[in-house]
């Protein structure tokens, strides 16, 4: 247990120590949100907050899995989990936990950027926004981190991962877009939609864990 | 005479037998006219890419189970053909959609989740070709399989809360809504699409163990 608490570590140092990875994609999301401004004009910026955000949930996401394999594949992962001492299930549960750490202070920025560019209703309602995100993260990058793994040592990697993740986690982008306008507008009723998302959820999160345990 | 053959045969004279009686003596439909016929065509390829998919989804868990490469070269074998059938019913269905909807394409639940799947397993074939072979990718395939068949249901109850202009179960259901006229030959044609997804699976899985044992001789 506390070798595992020790990887998980390390693990999210080895994110934190690469500030330079945060500001990246911090300053790729200003960027963008520059790039919809002029794209969208003169119309009402807030219409459309909701799916901005979420093409930058899908292109961070996209980025930080992409960030993974590169890591994995210079570090030899497989190799390293094969001599590691840990059940591969012990070691799949501290790296998602400390990706999902450094996924959270993203997305969480991020909120608060779209917030801050797009629509104030962001920031008034940003807890339990936070949260929808993190959840939807759970299982995004649960089923991802396993993938990003097996995936490693394959050419065009950046573009097959999204190509297999993607598709399958859309009930996940589905259930957090729902409950985002249900959050902002009210409308629609967000209970079935968490209900989803639980279920994607689990499903994911264990699916990938299978998944990173066969790899081993 | 083989199986294989014999199974070959059968499905290309069905198929001529079934195209021949949509063509030659079948009614046109009243409303929609000569593109009704794609019907034919549309229906049939995506009911075979679901069985596709499932014996695909039966074929990983047996690879899981046993780590028989035969089970492994079926899942390849049906993920190739799901995605082929996929691919023609979204081409025949935008093309059919036109006169109907006036439309190629609307976000519709069920296209949407058609092009979600065909995406999908697109990816999982990339997967499978692009990466190195051995029983590690084999196994990271299967699973890959069997959570992208749990992953179409989700897909199917998250997009289908969306409005759908896609008409209800119309072929599966006690009372078919459709003129026996039509639809007899179109269970013809559905026939005709099992018998060459069983022809086909059985030919691409032969192919793969010649490979296989091809392979053994050139390196032993």
């Amino acid at each position: 247990m506390i070798f595992t608490l020790e990887y998980w570590r390390k693990e999210f140092l080895l994110h934190w120590r690469q500030p330079q990875k945060l500001l990246s994609i911090l300053l790729l999301a200003t960027l963008m949100l520059t790039l919809f401004h002029f794209a969208l004009g003169a119309r009402d910026k807030q219409e459309f907050s909701i799916g901005i955000y979420w093409v930058q949930f899908l292109i961070i996401g996209a980025l930080s899995l992409q960030s993974i394999m590169v890591s994995d594949e210079r570090a030899g992962m497989s190799s390293l989990i094969k001599i590691s001492k840990n059940s591969p299930l012990l070691v799949y549960g501290s790296r998602l936990v400390a990706i999902l750490i450094f996924w959270a202070i993203c997305q969480g920025l991020q909120l608060i950027l779209v917030g801050i560019l797009y629509d104030a209703r962001f920031l008034s309602e940003l807890g339990w926004l936070f949260l929808v995100v993190i959840a939807c993260g759970a299982g995004f990058l649960g089923l991802g981190l396993s993938v990003a793994t097996a995936m490693s040592n394959y050419p065009f990697l950046e573009f097959i991962l999204p190509l297999v993740v993607f598709p399958m986690v859309l009930p996940i982008f589905l259930s957090g877009i729902q409950i985002f306008e249900g959050l902002l507008y009210g409308e629609p009723s967000i209970s079935p939609w968490l209900k989803l998302l639980a279920l994607s959820d689990l499903i994911f999160v264990v699916g990938g864990g299978i998944l990173y345990y066969l790899i081993d | 005479m083989t199986f294989t053959k014999g199974l070959g045969y059968l499905t290309i004279s069905w198929g001529i037998i079934a195209y021949g009686w949509v063509f030659l003596f079948t009614s046109i439909e009243v409303n929609q006219g000569i593109s009704q016929k794609i019907m034919y065509l549309h229906v049939p390829v995506i009911l075979t890419s679901y069985l596709a998919i499932l014996v695909l989804f039966i074929s990983s868990i047996g690879y899981l189970l046993t780590l028989k490469s035969n089970y492994d070269m079926l899942a390849v074998a049906s993920a190739e053909q799901a995605v082929l059938y996929l691919a023609i019913a979204l081409i025949s269905g935008s093309i059919w959609g036109k006169p109907t909807w006036n439309t190629y394409w609307t976000w519709d639940a069920r296209l949407t989740i058609s092009l979600i799947t065909f995406i999908f397993f697109s990816g999982y074939l990339l997967f499978r070709f692009l990466g190195p072979v051995g029983e590690k990718q084999s196994k990271a395939a299967a699973v890959l399989a069997i959570l992208g068949f749990f992953a179409v249901p989700l897909n199917h109850l998250a997009v289908n809360w969306f409005n759908t202009l896609h008409q209800k179960t119309t072929i599966f259901r006690s009372d078919p809504l459709i003129d026996n006229e039509l639809y007899y030959p179109l269970l013809a044609c559905m026939a005709f699409f099992f018998f060459l997804f069983l022809w086909l699976l059985i030919l691409r899985v032969k192919l793969g163990i010649y490979k296989k044992k091809h392979l053994i001789k050139l390196f032993s």
